[in-house]
């Protein structure tokens, strides 16, 4: 046996019982989206859990081009798991054999230094205000326009943070219209108080911590501070440790499992200080890798319990707005749809916060969007790192999105909602992916709640 | 006696071969067999069949001989081999809901025994009741129940066959479910005896209806084929829904079309079925009857066949309902004027299946090439849109000269091939099948 | 047959579907080594994955020049290794041809190309109020070419039954490339029915490549129940109690106690009492009007036959939930053991209480786990050993035990498989159930469609 081969040998030595239980049945490859697309086996879920135990067994070799590929190929949209009979966890398998494939056959250079940026704050903001600069001076938009397809790389990249602009939602449905569905018609006096807790079985936090995020803080500061907002307005006090650092999903997610986990470890240490029960995430992926933190920290004798505690924490803004109950704002006549992230619906489970979510604001007309359980393709850098197939799958979404006729795409992840956007951008279609946090703070905003 | 039968005699029980005139009842279109044997198991049918491929004499399978004249003529018939005389029911667990009956059970003998545990084989193929089993399933015969709980295909879970040279084969079993092995069992039903002596045969029961409907509607024939459309598109299950019109051109006072909608279902079901039924028509219902004149009524669809000179089975999709009909009426003219035309048309709406039944076709000069010119037009146009003609019953000259199938095509090497496989020296009704 | 498949042939193989379509790097020929059934695994010499019925043809016609042998594959969910190829022979495999070319409301027809997912059919069919009937436990993966190929059945056959009854033209291509278009409603085929016997041939005669299927309108209700017993005869009796009532439910469906307590040691705990040993699953549809008075009857059955609670499904969730645990069976137990043998004879429904006595018995004499998941209504039995294959000697024994308890099935007039095929794993029981002459019958079949001996060898036939 080679060594990358012990080396997840060893990795999954003690996650035997998470590889065994896949009986092989094919359920998952459907729910694939990489497998609807390239119909190769070795793009299912099936597939590169057989490679997985290929390499664990031996009988392959880790730097097979094979391997690298197709391991490569995952978004890690995780759609594979709540259709799996045998409740394969696919994504923490998915991080380790991704750790193998980067140390049987290093990454490209950009993918090594975005990594590396992202681990230390200096360069990250140093980064982002370059990328505030591009996006504010309209050349990542004009790039994104005239740079040819065959630059994919930097094409989309640049899409992206154009993408990540936004701007049209002061405009969105100022205009009364008649009453869309009886259902989304909120209650005539739509600016109600905070609503009554007394009924709630569990007592409403006062003080929440609030991850701010690297890519979150650094290009959505409006969504950081809409977050704010509306919890505040809640009745959430929001506290943002200022020692906090990156998630480290895009690390784990890349196989970069140690710098995932030094990572790990700052967020630990910074949430534990902040004295919080509660830790509120806006961000789809990394509020899956925090999820994650006791499994990914589970051999680590200082941190596991540490990380399990923090792990029992974490939130998605949308569990927590919708758990106590949300105030109402003032009413936006427009026609959305709301694409559900991966790593909220799959990862984390959450498919009906958000939806409540929007439905609490008065007029808003919430239209079903078909596939919205399919990875949009953002998939972190995916949409960088496989331009072609990242396209594909995002170029359905966006036909998905137009046949809605929606004004706003709504989605709860900074990578979808770049993906998603840049879509758009190329198609023209002069609509945007938001958080639906704007939403509702700007619901509140013109309800003259703050 | 002539050789053949004495022959034969040699090697049966006594009473077992007839030969002469009383062989004659038992010709097959114009062609009468030298003998006619009734063997009493399967074994006797076995050795037969040996002799015969042995000596290279053609056997023709029946049952009851009600149904010789259908399907084409075979070549030669030296031999017609009766089932009849093996009519027991060998197993019958009523909790399993099957029942295994040997080949030559009629099938209402077959019915009273498993409608005294409350059971039936839903199969109402037409001719009378005490054809056999065995015949129904080698024609894969139904009626208008078909569509709704199956044709033979569909019931059978088991047959004892002998083949040509005698052997013995138990395809499927006794089981619902069964996939072991390739299903060469549904290669018998419908072989029109091509491929073998059906000696046993087990099949699926259902539970007896708790109700039986019929919901008549009346009407002008086009409007008619619209309202059976609405009503076969229902969201309802129809046990059968079955259009009769008569042969006649259309003129005021004449008599009417009549549509046909059978219910089997519990009471209350029924009921409801009844209403969604109605709306659908927009009409309300001109009979409803229920019990006993249900299925009498549906008794008399079986029967419309006897005594019938020529049959023709006209198919298209269900939908081209209203095309059956037009082709329908280009064959009305075969009728004899004589005989005050005496034809009925009965569409299997479900199925897109509509039958011409004509109690006695004109005769006169160069008849049979005009009929057959009008059948192969008529035929030819089906084909073209994708259905088909089977002249089910007809003058022996007729069915010779148009076939009583259409072309099988490009499978048909391949279904020969089968055909040696069963029958290697090809005494099994030579021809029957057309070009098998 | 001299197998041949040299790089000249796998570059026609790309001209013929381009490039991308065929597989033949060793690596990526591992995932196609095992379908649903792991206990074989056999890497093909590459994978082909054509688009359409032409491609087919030429594939074929191809691989047939080359003499090298020719296995079809659908979605590889199949249970009797049926997919497998050896590393002389190619798979083709169905998933680009996905197309629904058409649904048909108003002659409740529609025509797949064979790649097409079970469920995918009746998505497409539900907004014209029909659905495709067949439901394998397997249909949200199991392509419609699969489905043909097994004649694939499922809970709900016993009041509708299985793929044949459905199935009313195909158009298949053989191993020459030749194309041939079987039965089709609105036609009256003449001849033998090949359409029929086509069904179930397991991949041996050629591939569907178009099919073409009757829908039904979706029924207005349903009413599930789920009863719980302290006994397995007691279920057992039960469903003969219902069925001798003269009901004819959708679904009958029994777990055991060793597999309840898998499932709900799972993810995806149901809620199933965990110490009764048995839970019958009953479910009717229809017509609204009457289905409560069904329900009831079939409730009164199973307290008369000692059941000790019966659960009723007030929403849809509530059914999703009954089933839950029947559903979930096949998937929990990949936590409970390593490896699992699933079995799939049939017996005739009343022998199933001393049939499964005497199953329990040889799993008892073997000390093996024997969880029981089955069809009841229709005699159709998955007894599943749980067993661990690094252990020697226990796989010596399972396969001691699964041969006697074939043995008894078949003494008891049933067969060695209902549903699953028998592919490379029953080989070995065919003589049990067919005669020499009966096995020479099928060869002949085969070797009429295929006198090449191409198509899918080694299955099926001992
Ligand atoms: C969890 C689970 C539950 C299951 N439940 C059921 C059940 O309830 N009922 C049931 O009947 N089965 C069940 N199965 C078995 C399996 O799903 C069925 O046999 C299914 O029909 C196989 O379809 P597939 O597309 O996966 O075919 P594959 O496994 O890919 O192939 C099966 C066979 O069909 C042949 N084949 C595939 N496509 C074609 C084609 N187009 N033309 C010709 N031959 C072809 C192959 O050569 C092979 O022999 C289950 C399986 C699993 C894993
Ligand atoms: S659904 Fe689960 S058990 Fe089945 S093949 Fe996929 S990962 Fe394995
Ligand atoms: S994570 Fe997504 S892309 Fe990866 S195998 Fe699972 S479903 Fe496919």
């Amino acid at each position: 046996m080679n060594s990358p081969g012990v080396a997840l040998a060893d990795a999954l030595s003690g996650k035997r019982d998470l590889l065994l239980p896949c009986v092989h049945c094919g359920l998952c490859l459907p729910a694939c989206p990489t497998y609807v697309r390239m119909h190769d086996e070795n793009d299912s879920p099936r597939g590169r859990l057989y490679l997985m135990r290929a390499v664990v067994e031996g009988r392959i070799d880790p730097a097979a081009d094979a391997f690298q590929t197709h391991i490569d190929r995952c978004l890690g949209c995780r759609a594979c798991e709540p259709v799996c009979p045998a409740g394969v966890e696919y994504g923490t398998l998915l991080e380790y054999a991704r750790a193998v494939a980067v140390a049987a056959r290093p990454q490209p250079w950009f993918i090594r230094t975005l990594l590396g940026v992202f681990q230390r704050p200096g360069r990250m903001r140093t980064v982002m205000r370059l990328s505030r600069w591009l996006r504010a001076s309209g050349l990542a938009g004009l790039g994104a326009w005239i740079i040819p397809r065959r630059w994919h790389t930097l094409r989309m990249g640049l899409a992206m943070l154009s993408a990540s602009g936004g701007g049209k939602l002061r405009r969105l449905g100022r205009r009364r219209r008649a009453a869309p569905t009886e259902a989304s018609v909120g209650p005539p006096d739509a600016y109600s108080a905070l609503p009554d807790t007394d009924d709630k079985d569990e007592v409403r936090p006062a003080r929440v911590g609030l991850l701010s995020g690297c890519v979150q803080a650094g290009l959505f500061e409006r969504v950081n501070d809409a977050t704010g907002r509306v919890l505040k307005a809640n009745g959430f006090a929001a506290v943002t440790p200022s020692t906090q650092a990156c998630c480290g999903a895009l690390h784990s997610h890349s196989g970069d499992l140690e710098g995932a986990r030094a990572l790990a470890r700052v967020n630990i240490a910074a949430f534990e200080g902040a004295d919080v029960e509660t830790v509120v995430v806006n961000a789809a992926g990394c509020g899956a890798a925090m999820k994650g933190y006791a499994q990914l920290l589970a051999d680590d004798a200082e941190y596991a319990t540490r990380a399990a505690a923090i792990t029992e924490k974490i939130v998605d803004l949308s569990e927590i707005l919708v758990r106590y109950g949300m105030r109402k704002g003032a009413p936006i006549w427009a026609r959305v749809t709301y694409d559900a992230p991966c790593h909220l619906l799959h990862a984390q489970g959450v498919a009906e916060a958000p939806l409540e979510m929007l439905r609490s604001i008065p007029q808003l007309e919430l239209v079903e969007l078909k596939g919205s359980a399919e990875c949009c393709g953002g998939a972190g850098l995916y949409g960088i790192t496989h331009g072609e197939l990242a396209q594909s799958i995002g170029s359905d979404k966006v036909d998905a999105i137009l046949e809605t006729k929606a004004e706003a795409v709504v989605t709860g992840n900074p990578g979808c909602m770049m993906h998603i956007g840049a879509g758009l951008l190329f198609r023209g279609a002069g609509i945007e992916a938001i958080h639906p946090v704007e939403l509702v703070d700007e619901s509140y905003r013109r309800g003259g709640l703050y | 006696m002539n050789a053949l039968a004495a022959v034969l005699s040699r090697r049966l029980p006594e009473g077992q071969v007839v030969e002469g005139f009383r062989a004659e009842q038992w010709a097959v279109c114009d062609r009468v067999p030298q003998a006619v044997v009734f063997p009493e198991s399967e074994s006797e049918v076995a050795e037969v069949m040996r002799l015969a491929t042995q000596e290279g004499w053609t056997v023709v399978p029946a049952g009851k001989g009600t149904w010789l004249h259908g399907g084409q003529p075979p070549g030669a018939v030296d031999v017609v081999l009766s089932t009849m005389r093996m009519d027991r029911i060998t197993l019958y667990e009523p909790g399993d809901l099957t029942v295994t009956a040997e080949g030559g059970i009629g099938l209402d003998l077959l019915a009273r025994r498993c409608g005294e545990h409350g059971q039936w084989l839903p199969l109402d193929p037409p001719g009378p009741r005490k054809g056999t089993l065995a015949a129904t399933v080698s024609t894969a015969s139904s009626g208008p129940l078909a569509y709704h709980h199956g044709s033979p295909k569909d019931h059978v879970l088991g047959v004892s066959l002998v083949t040509g040279d005698g052997r013995v084969l138990e395809l499927g079993g006794r089981v619902v479910k069964n996939v072991a092995g390739f299903d060469v069992l549904k290669l018998t039903i419908g072989s029109w005896g091509t491929l073998g002596v059906l000696t046993s045969i087990t099949t699926r029961l259902h539970p007896q209806p708790p109700a039986d409907r019929t919901v008549l509607f009346r009407g002008e024939a086009a409007e008619l084929v619209a309202l059976a459309r609405a009503i076969a598109t229902a969201p309802a299950p129809l046990a059968a829904l079955e259009m009769l019109l008569p042969g006649e051109r259309e003129r005021s006072g004449g008599p009417v079309s009549l549509l046909a909608v059978r219910i089997l279902e519990a009471p209350e079901a029924t009921d409801e079925i009844c209403r969604i039924v109605t709306d659908t028509a927009g009409a309300s219902a001109f009979r409803q009857m229920d019990g006993r004149a249900s299925a009498d009524l549906f008794r008399n669809v079986e029967a419309l066949e006897s005594g019938a000179e020529l049959v023709v089975r006209l198919s298209l999709l269900p939908s081209q309902l209203e095309a059956l009909r037009q082709y329908a009426c280009t064959l009305r003219d075969l009728a004899d004027p004589d005989e005050g035309w005496g034809t009925r048309l009965a569409a299997h709406v479900q199925n897109g299946i509509l039958r011409v039944i004509m109690s006695r076709m004109a005769r006169g000069e160069g008849w049979i090439d005009r009929a057959a010119e009008v059948i192969e037009r008529v035929r030819g146009g089906l084909e073209a849109e994708g259905g088909s003609l089977t002249l089910s019953r007809g003058p022996c000259e007729l069915v010779s000269a148009v076939g009583a199938w259409g072309d099988v095509g490009p499978a048909a090497p391949l279904m020969k091939t089968l055909k040696r496989e069963f029958d290697p020296a090809g005494v099994l009704s030579p021809g029957r099948l057309g070009f098998l | 047959m001299s197998a041949a498949l040299t790089s000249e042939v796998t570059a026609d193989l790309q001209a013929i579907v381009g490039e991308q379509w065929v597989i033949t790097d060793p690596v990526r020929l591992l995932a196609y080594e095992s379908d649903g059934l792991t206990a074989y695994r056999r890497p093909p010499g590459a994978v082909v994955l054509p688009a359409d019925t032409d491609d087919v043809s030429q594939v074929m016609a191809c691989l047939a020049h080359a003499e090298v042998p020719v296995v079809p594959r659908g979605a590889g969910t199949g249970l009797s290794g049926g997919a497998l190829a050896g590393p002389d022979a190619v798979i083709v495999a169905t998933p680009r041809m996905n197309r629904i070319v058409h649904v048909d409301p108003e002659n409740r027809l529609a025509l797949l190309q064979p790649g097409v997912i079970n469920a995918d059919l009746t998505v497409a069919a539900r907004p014209h109020g029909l659905y495709y009937a067949p439901d394998p436990s397997s249909q949200s993966a199991c392509t419609i070419g699969g489905n043909v190929a097994e004649n694939a059945g499922g809970p709900h056959c016993l009041k509708y039954g299985v793929t044949s009854r459905y199935v009313t033209g195909l158009t298949v291509v053989l191993y020459d490339g030749e194309v041939l278009r079987l039965g089709g409603l609105g036609r009256d085929s003449a001849g033998y029915d090949l359409t029929g016997v086509f069904i179930g041939s397991e991949g041996c005669f050629g591939i569907a490549t178009e099919i073409e299927v009757r829908l039904l309108p979706i029924p207005q209700a349903t009413r599930t129940l789920l009863a719980m017993f302290d006994q397995l005869e007691d279920a057992g009796e039960a469903v003969s109690a219902i069925v001798a009532r003269g009901l004819l439910p959708a679904a009958l469906e029994i777990i055991d106690r060793e597999t309840i307590q898998a499932v709900e040691a799972s993810i995806f705990a149901a809620g199933y009492p965990v110490d009764v040993e048995a839970a019958l699953v009953i479910e009717f549809d229809g017509i609204e009007a009457g289905l409560d008075f069904e329900a009831e009857e079939a409730e009164r059955c199973c307290w008369e036959k000692g059941a000790r609670e019966v659960r009723r499904a007030r929403s849809e969730e509530e059914r999703l939930a009954l089933w839950q645990g029947r559903k979930k069976a096949f998937g929990a137990f990949g936590r409970v053991a390593p490896d699992l043998l699933v079995q799939d004879a049939t017996v005739p429904r009343t022998r199933l209480p001393e049939v499964l006595r005497a199953i329990t018995e040889i799993g008892h004499r073997y000390g093996l786990r024997l969880a029981n998941v089955f069809h009841a209504g229709d005699g159709n039995l998955h007894p599943n050993i749980l067993f661990d294959r690094s252990d020697a000697d226990e796989l010596a024994r399972v396969e001691q035990a699964s041969r006697e308890i074939m043995a008894v099935c078949v003494e008891a007039g049933g067969t060695i498989t209902g549903e699953h095929g028998v592919g490379l794993d029953k080989r070995g029981y065919m003589r049990m159930v067919h005669s020499r002459d009966v096995l020479e019958v099928m060869r002949a079949t085969k070797k009429a469609f295929d006198p090449w001996g191409g198509m899918n060898p080694g299955k099926v036939l001992p």
